[in-house]
């Protein structure tokens, strides 16, 4: 694990990363994530930025911690997870795409047949 | 000295620390704290004084001036602070006669908590040649067994001077690995120094950049990470938009103008880099340091050309 | 004491370096002793001449071979060891310590295996052919003290010579090393001119005063050069 390209500080980028996890259901609802120990060995890190990645999760209500158990996804965190990202969703993808399409010369129609188009 | 104070801040403090020989000074007024128990780089150029530093520290040198204290004593030839300090140097010297092994068998009385089983680990997996004399090692082979030595002793006070010199991609990666389980498992005082930023990153916690002898920043890594970042695009709107700014360096191409800015961006300026049509990228921390190795270097050249017509 | 244990496991790390080398070259030349006696004694028939024997008795062997090697013993043990024991958190002052305990140890090492090979000398009779290495005028010819502290102020001379330089080396640098061997080396060339110069009033000294005087003399210049290597490493740098 790296500095990311775009500059965000790593803690931000295995937050992310988990986050996507518990999308696409890796961690279920009420189960454990990994420790602050496990994530730092895992991905070669120091242990404070992945205990920053998960204090990140904690605060964005994802997980939340257990006493003397460790860190549990949160009931819902699926669902709350999928809205934020499809709120952001036009910020992050629709928005920098059209721009693209406009320093090209496409219209929006060119760009909607290329979508339909698209065989994925 | 009273208990509380030399109890009172675990951690290395740093006071005016000045290394001169005869009128080159190598360290120059370096005042830092270090709390203990986090990993710490030590950054910047070559011949900047990071191995000097450390030496001062470790006291295998004496400082001019200036007063070291770690865990609230001064280190030199007190036997208390020193044991709990491990710093094998990057070109250390061993006994000629000595084997790995000897180097291995006798390096344990050195430290009550010794981890053989982390030494094995390690001697393992660098495929360390037990038998040979220490002389005969290979570059990578005398980094490994640094490395073995310094992870093992898991000194209070662990110091790693360009630890991987020599080594491949595998091996910095054993490493890191290494390094971190060790550090998450048992947590000491780690000063890393390094010309491998960006590879060695994301095992920091703060980070320490050393220009001309003196400490320039000292920061969390992901301030750092965030030190500067890189403006292109027409000459003109480049210097409009940066203003006042302190430039890192600059490079033309054509019409053309690419920089380095310290600092950061906020939206409003984001926005209005957008409207000049300007690319922003940030720049890792690598990018950073280099940066400001760059700025000096450019900076002392014609100072010292022009020293007598001001 | 655990911090002067340390250093001294670190002398002690490859013992065939530290203590048992010294005893292979003691070893080694007795053995040459006896070839070139057996030479001699095959030109001039056994048992060998008055005058052959006589000169056995004069077999400096035993104070040629050890020094050499035990200087570079020396050196290493302050100058490498120097570098491993301050990289292992060790101080300057426990470093002399353990190391000066492992000098003890050599030295009377030596001095015990030179006492061992005497014994063994005189009980075959000198090697079966009357080839002599131990039981020589310098050693007191069969005076157990006197080899044994003969041979382990030798030795510790010789280690402590080699840990001043060592020291010298590591706290001032080559110049200076080379300044202190030159010194040094001079006032040993015109000690031995003068010896060879008045080569028969040394001899009458020897017999008059009794090599107790040397030794004392030799005594007390390795606690010069233990107290020279001791001041010196106090200031020394990796």
């Amino acid at each position: 694990m790296s500095p990311s390209a775009d500059g965000r500080p790593i803690f931000v980028e295995i937050a992310d990363q988990i986050a996507d996890d518990i999308l696409v259901g890796l961690y279920a609802e009420e189960t454990q994530v990994p420790s602050t120990t496990e994530l730092s060995v895992h991905y070669r890190i120091n242990p404070a930025t992945a205990g920053k990645a998960l204090n990140r999760l904690v605060d964005e209500g994802i997980v939340y911690k257990r006493r003397g158990l460790g860190m549990f996804v949160v009931t819902g965190a699926p669902d709350a997870l999928r809205a934020r990202r499809r709120a952001a969703f036009t910020d992050e993808y629709v928005r920098p795409f059209l721009a693209e399409g406009a320093r090209l010369g496409l219209t929006l129609d060119e760009i909607v047949e290329l979508i339909r188009k698209d065989p994925s | 000295m009273t208990v509380t104070e030399s109890t009172a801040s675990r951690g290395i403090e740093l006071l005016g620390v000045t290394k001169s020989f005869g009128s080159n000074h190598v360290l120059t007024d370096v005042t830092a704290h270090l709390p203990a128990d986090r990993i710490y780089g030590l950054l910047g150029a070559n011949g900047v004084g990071k191995t000097t530093l450390m030496s001062l520290i470790t006291n295998h040198a004496f400082r001019s001036s200036g007063s070291i204290l770690v865990d609230g004593d001064d280190p030199d030839e007190n036997a208390a602070v020193r044991e709990r300090m491990c710093f094998v140097r990057e070109d250390q010297k061993y006994n000629d006669a000595f084997s790995v092994k000897d180097i291995l068998r006798v390096a344990p009385a050195f430290y009550p908590s010794w981890a053989s089983e982390t030494a094995d680990r390690l001697t393992e997996r660098f495929r360390l040649p037990l038998t040979t004399k220490s002389k005969r090692l290979s570059r990578g082979q005398r980094s490994a067994l640094a490395i073995v030595v310094t992870l093992a002793s898991r000194a209070a006070y662990t110091f790693l001077d360009e630890p991987y010199l020599g080594l491949d991609a595998s091996a910095r990666t054993i490493f890191y690995e290494e390094l971190v389980a060790e550090y998450a498992a048992h947590p000491r005082t780690v000063l890393l120094s390094t010309h491998l930023i960006d590879e060695a990153a994301p095992l920091l916690e703060e980070v320490l950049i050393l220009d001309q002898g003196r400490i320039v920043l000292q920061t969390d890594i992901d301030e750092a990470s965030r030190g500067s970042f890189v403006v292109r695009g027409r000459e003109s709107d480049v210097l409009d938009f940066v203003g006042g700014r302190a430039l890192l360096t600059q490079r033309r191409l054509g019409g053309l103008l690419s920089v380095t800015v310290r600092g950061e961006l906020n939206n409003e300026e984001h926005r209005r880099a957008d409207e000049l049509r300007l690319s922003v990228e940030p720049t890792s921390l690598q990018e950073f340091v280099a940066a400001l190795g760059i700025h000096a270097l450019d900076q002392s050249a014609p100072q010292n050309q022009t020293e007598k017509a001001p | 004491m655990t911090r002067v244990n340390r250093t001294l496991r670190l002398y002690l790390a490859n013992k065939s370096w530290s203590l048992y080398s010294p005893l292979y070259i003691l070893g080694i030349m007795t053995m040459f002793s006896v070839i070139i006696t057996g030479i001699i004694g095959i030109n001039t028939g056994f048992p060998l001449p008055a005058d052959v024997r006589e000169n056995m008795r004069y077999n400096g062997g035993a104070l040629y071979a050890p020094p050499g090697f035990l200087v570079s013993v020396g050196v290493l043990a302050m100058n490498r060891n120097f570098a491993m024991a301050l990289a292992l958190g060790s101080t300057r002052k426990d470093l002399w310590r353990g190391t000066s305990l492992g000098f003890l140890l050599t030295s009377s090492l030596v001095g015990v295996g030179a006492v061992l090979a005497l014994g063994l000398e005189r009980l075959t009779n000198h090697w079966f052919i009357g080839a002599r290495a131990f039981d020589v005028q310098f050693l007191g010819e069969g005076d157990v003290l006197r080899t044994f502290i003969t041979m382990f102020l030798l030795s510790i001379l010789s280690l402590y010579v080699g840990a001043f330089f060592g020291t010298v080396f590591r706290a001032y640098g080559t110049v200076w090393t080379a300044i202190a061997a030159i010194l040094v080396t001079v006032g040993l060339l015109a000690l031995v001119a003068l010896a060879v110069w008045q080569s028969t009033r040394v001899s009458q000294v020897w017999d008059s005063l009794g090599a107790w005087l040397l030794l004392n003399l030799a005594a007390a210049l390795a606690l010069l050069a233990a107290s020279g290597s001791y001041a010196v490493n106090r200031r020394a740098l990796v």
